[in-house]
């Protein structure tokens, strides 16, 4: 039983920062309408940059340490939109193949940052609880605490806010946000950047408490892909279920059957996804398509009875 | 809906009696040129219907008027103020504004949404956007009853309604539509025509670019026909003199929709 829990409390970790990745592929997804390759690496960045505000430039408090990484990959991730992804999309070519081109970059940053086989900054708060012998690390809850708030601060933010209802108005109609003045193509660089801090603060919040190396962040970025193509890629309720179904499915396969049938399994889901994305053209919502189907036959009904 | 207290945005310098005027525009798109030397002129008070064949350049000429198309060369006048120079949140300040083609509303978001959206858009203080939203409800009661529904479930007469609604939000003294009629009954477009005639009485300009044209006459004071991206006629709505045998076709296609 025991066993049982403390797998579980590592579902919820590593479900925290699946929606925290996944959240930010949604971001990029929704107000650029491509799909961020390149966001292992800015999750990587995140860790790497961490480690060595810490160790090579002695900054050791956490409170500064964290904002600190989560400027520096924003200010990265600002640059790649506006100097590298927006110029060559207005030329034509597809964004898609130049974020693999940054992930490339950005890669060899976090090798040259660090080629250590797992890079482990200190801990935020060392020590930990330990309800009915399942231990939990500080540093855990930490994780849990950082992905509920980001989780709720978006759905607030989209629901709540007028820059969060522009956003949504930009991804629903572009020409007709474009005919109101509004300018998509800076939110779309300012939702970029967030998504890039975003998942630098993943790999801030979790590295503590497993390390990782430079050319670790694509699997997570897949995991977390996983999880918001669930529910359909865009769709920011659906990441939370997704987040966890991915974990879970991971978690208790690794423990209970072994963690290689663990990564098959959870690979060849990547591709089934990716092939019913690639299959459906418009691509929002990938699983449950006949949700998408009738929704849209419905909006169409309403058009066609108008009288 | 004319309260002046509540106007959309401090206008600039003007002369309100001007309405607009287009001066010798040219418009395309990279190398092709789609508008060649337009001119023309609408006073407060008139409803124009702008008409011709698939191609003209109707939708070219509305948009490049609000500014989502850039002109290269000519002039754009609303009031006397130059609106070419202006980026489009200035010109909806200046009093341009524009349904598109497909009525450019965001189907995902409530009806409140999309008028608030389009309100911070204008860069509307507090006042004025609860002022706006109250003009669009007054304008049309139903968008009142509707405010928290998704557009998307909206019918197209409803839809049509919010996407006009809004246009009026910022109080525009020139009110640009790129085919009102598209998906709309028969009955709700006579509607919709009624709501332009209201809003022309009332001292304002209204350009309707429409291909259902037989309808749209019995409303308008004027109509302006495009062809090819030049004006090849341009005087009173009456029919009889308007029955170009090139427009034939769009004359008959009035009965289209559903």
């Amino acid at each position: 039983m025991i066993d049982f829990l403390q797998t579980t409390e590592g579902v919820i970790t590593a479900a925290s920062v699946y929606l925290l990745i996944g959240l930010a592929w949604n971001l990029v997804f929704n107000a650029c309408g491509y799909l961020n390759l390149a966001i292992g690496e800015f999750f990587i960045l995140g860790a790497m940059f961490s480690y060595k505000f810490e160790t090579s430039w002695g900054i050791t408090s956490p409170w500064l340490v964290g904002p600190l990484t989560v400027l520096a990959v924003g200010v990265i991730g600002l640059l790649a939109e506006r100097l590298l992804l927006r110029p060559l999309k207005d030329r034509g070519l597809p964004p898609l193949v130049v974020t693999i081109g940054i992930a490339l970059v950005l890669l060899q940053l976090a090798n040259l940052l660090s080629s250590a086989v797992a890079v482990r900054p200190n801990v935020f708060i060392v020590g930990g609880i330990a309800p009915g012998n399942v231990h939990i690390a500080y540093q855990e809850l930490v994780v849990w605490g950082t992905a509920a708030i980001v989780g709720a601060g978006f759905v607030l933010f989209f629901k709540r806010t007028d820059l969060g209802r522009t956003l949504r108005a930009c991804v629903d109609n572009r020409v007709g946000a474009e005919t109101l003045g509004i300018r998509v193509a800076t939110y779309a660089t300012a939702a970029f950047t967030v998504s890039a801090m975003l998942a630098a603060l993943a790999g801030f919040v979790i590295t503590p408490t497993e390390g990782v190396s430079y050319n670790s962040g694509d699997f997570i970025a897949i995991k977390a892909f996983m999880a918001v193509s669930v529910m359909g890629v865009g769709r920011n309720g659906g990441a939370v279920a997704g987040a966890f179904l991915v974990a879970a499915l991971e978690g208790y396969l690794s423990r209970y059957v072994s963690p290689n049938t663990a990564d098959v399994v959870v690979l060849i889901g990547f591709v089934v996804v990716l092939c019913t994305y690639a299959m459906r053209s418009e691509g929002r919502s990938v699983l449950p398509s006949w949700m998408r189907l009738r929704r849209e036959a419905a909006s169409v009904d309403g058009l066609e009875t108008a009288a | 809906m004319s309260d002046p207290a509540a106007a959309g945005a401090t206008p600039p310098m003007t002369n309100a009696s001007e309405g607009l005027r287009v001066d010798r525009l040219c418009a395309g798109y990279g190398d092709l040129v789609v508008l060649r030397e337009i001119s023309l002129v609408a006073r407060p008070g008139e409803l124009l219907v702008l008409a011709g064949p698939n191609g003209a350049g109707k939708t070219t000429l509305l948009s490049t008027i609000m500014g989502t198309v850039t002109a290269s060369s000519g002039s754009v006048r609303v009031d006397g103020a130059d609106a070419l120079a202006l980026s489009i949140h200035r010109r909806t300040q200046l009093g341009i504004g524009l349904v598109p083609e497909g009525r450019g509303l965001f189907p995902s978001l409530t009806v409140w949404e999309n008028l608030r959206v389009a309100a911070k858009a204008a860069r509307l203080d507090r006042e004025q956007t609860a002022a706006g939203i109250d003009a669009a409800v007054r304008a049309f009661p139903l968008i009142g009853e509707r405010l928290r529904q998704q557009v998307r479930l909206l019918s197209g007469g409803e839809q049509q309604m919010v996407a006009i609604g809004r246009a009026l939000l910022t109080h525009p003294r020139v009110l640009l539509l790129d085919e009102p009629s598209m998906g709309l009954a028969p009955i709700i477009w006579r509607r919709v025509l009624d709501t332009c005639r209201q809003i022309a009485d009332e001292g304002r300009v209204v350009v309707l670019a429409e291909q259902r044209v037989l309808e749209a006459l019995r409303a308008a004071d004027r109509c302006v026909v495009l062809q090819h991206g030049r004006i090849v006629r341009d005087g009173s709505a009456d029919r009889g003199s308007i029955d170009l045998p090139e427009l034939r076709g769009s004359y008959f296609s009035s009965g289209r929709g559903s």
